[in-house]
């Protein structure tokens, strides 16, 4: 389907398209607060992915009829750029991005003590600056940070990865061109503290031993994803700390 | 595992699912249970009191809590009750009957001559609910309970609010002192500050601001007053203030070089 010629995505060496071992994830940047008006935000650069996602409430919800009497409400907006993608992408709601919404909230809503704010929303939002395969995973990432940061009771972080098939071996992380030219992508994300699964989505084919590889590899990569959200989270009050005591 | 074990560092930093002690421990508020194991909820500080085991946030929601002293802003007048915003996931209500002493004709007073929509109040949590309703007094607070004129309103986040205030009201005294302004701090995390100088008033501010920021640092009181002591010294450079605040210390006395 319109692969260009020639185009390996794994070569003599093992090495892929960007040079990147099979085993590999994508260099993963996070920070966190950095929105002064959100409650609790986050930035992540996962590869050339770029995302904003950020966290309002407990506040009250409106309209009246949406709240519920023994917890609270999540909402999550997933929305990507017109400037996200090669092709400008027309701004709103589409399929996708309203698909994309509903399981990235069915992905963070079992780790939320929900349960402790009654009557009230937790509004998410997670903006697609730039995308390149993985925006999901990137998404859900960055908005349990959020969620931490904006200090609302969480079991446990939620970390997310994707492994997939490309050239007919199975592969951790894939970017934009494996996304469009493999043969499938497995997007799964974890509560690591009891290897507890919320999210797990397949597209394209794949053998039921190979499923349970790219989960597997999915599940170890997001293992080092939250590792990265741990010390992103610390690394923010250890910066005030350090620079506190470079001035004594 | 006879007697327990605790996996963590006292006032250690902690995030959400950091396994903190396991054993016969009781689970205060940022954490949560599992088994016999305790785990935290939060982003925060650990703090473990004999068999209480806690995480003060360093972010997050006010959750209100019957006898605090919030500062609110009036969001609307009804017929009988103001409703206030005090920065809780729910809005608060103050009926007239908790507003005054004296008896008031609902049906002959104007209730936006005692509060008016946008006016700042100090008043008291009289109860909170099971269906999340707050219910507010200003019956007893200092100045009527308000309104507050004048001044500035800043926000930190509420689990600060101790520190702000400091030990036996340590902190928010010498802010107070050294910046002549008058602060009043609600357990919500709204702090209201007032000063005749307005430059005085800005650094008291700055002061709490830092105090919020840097609330997870050891020797916080001594940087602070070292914050505003350089800080008035530059003040007192451009002749805004003319002499430094006495402060218990031996000060250097300073020429009266400024110009009022």
């Amino acid at each position: 389907m319109g692969r260009p010629e020639g185009l390996k995505l794994i070569d003599e060496n093992g090495k892929r398209v960007d040079g990147r071992k099979k085993y590999e994830l994508r260099k993963i940047d996070m920070e966190v607060g950095i929105l002064k008006n959100a409650d609790g935000s986050a930035y992540v650069e996962w590869g050339k992915n770029k995302i904003l996602a950020a966290v309002y409430g407990p506040r009250e919800i409106h309209p009246k009829h949406l709240q519920r009497p023994d917890m609270a409400v999540l909402r999550v907006r997933y929305n990507m750029a017109p400037f996200s993608v090669e092709e400008r992408k027309k701004p709103g709601p589409d399929r996708r991005s309203v698909e994309i919404s509903k399981v990235i909230r069915g992905a963070l809503e079992p780790a939320l003590l929900l349960e402790m704010f009654p009557r009230t929303v937790i509004d998410v939002f997670i903006e697609v600056l730039q995308a390149d395969a993985g925006t999901r995973v990137a998404g859900i990432t960055a908005a349990s940070l959020a969620l931490a940061d904006a200090g609302i009771p969480m079991r446990d972080l939620v970390a997310a990865c994707a492994a997939g098939k490309i050239d007919g071996e199975i592969v951790l992380d894939l970017n934009k061109d494996e996304d469009n030219y493999g043969e499938a992508d497995v997007p799964v994300a974890i509560m690591p503290l009891k290897n507890d699964i919320t999210l797990l989505q397949m597209d394209g084919y794949l053998t039921r031993d190979e499923l349970l590889e790219a989960v597997k590899l999915a599940i170890k990569g997001a293992k080092a994803v939250y590792q990265k959200q741990r010390e992103a989270l610390k690394e923010k009050y250890l910066q005030i700390a350090q620079e506190v005591a470079g001035n004594e | 595992m006879k007697k327990g074990s605790i996996f963590v560092k006292p006032r250690e930093l902690v995030v959400p699912g950091t396994l903190l002690v396991q054993g016969p421990f009781k689970n205060g508020r940022g954490t949560f249970r599992e088994g016999n194991r305790i785990y935290s909820t939060v982003v925060g500080l650990v703090e473990i009191r004999g068999d209480l085991v806690r995480v003060i946030p360093l972010e997050g929601p006010y959750m209100p809590e019957v006898g605090d002293n919030v500062l609110g802003k009036i969001v609307d007048v009804r017929f009988s009750n103001w409703v206030v915003d005090i920065g809780a996931p729910y809005e608060a209500s103050l009926r007239v009957q908790d507003a005054t002493e004296e008896r008031i004709d609902i049906m002959k007073t104007d209730l936006r001559r005692i509060f008016d929509i946008g006016d700042v109040i100090y008043a008291k949590i009289k109860a909170y609910n099971e269906v999340n309703q707050i219910d507010l007094t200003t019956r007893g607070m200092p100045f009527k309970g308000g309104p507050l004129r004048g001044g500035q309103l800043v926000t930190i986040t509420p689990s600060k609010v101790p520190r702000v205030i400091g030990k036996g009201g340590s902190m928010i005294n010498m802010i107070k002192k050294l910046t002549n302004t008058r602060i009043i701090v609600g357990q919500n995390g709204w702090v209201w500050v007032s000063g005749r100088n307005g430059e005085l008033e800005r650094l008291a501010i700055e002061a709490i601001l830092k105090v919020d920021r840097e609330s997870h640092t050891q020797g916080l009181t001594d940087r602070v007053k070292e914050f505003l002591l350089e800080k008035l010294r530059e003040l007192k450079e451009r002749g805004v203030i003319t002499e430094l605040p006495k402060i218990d210390e031996g000060k250097e006395g300073g020429g009266n070089d400024g110009k009022t």
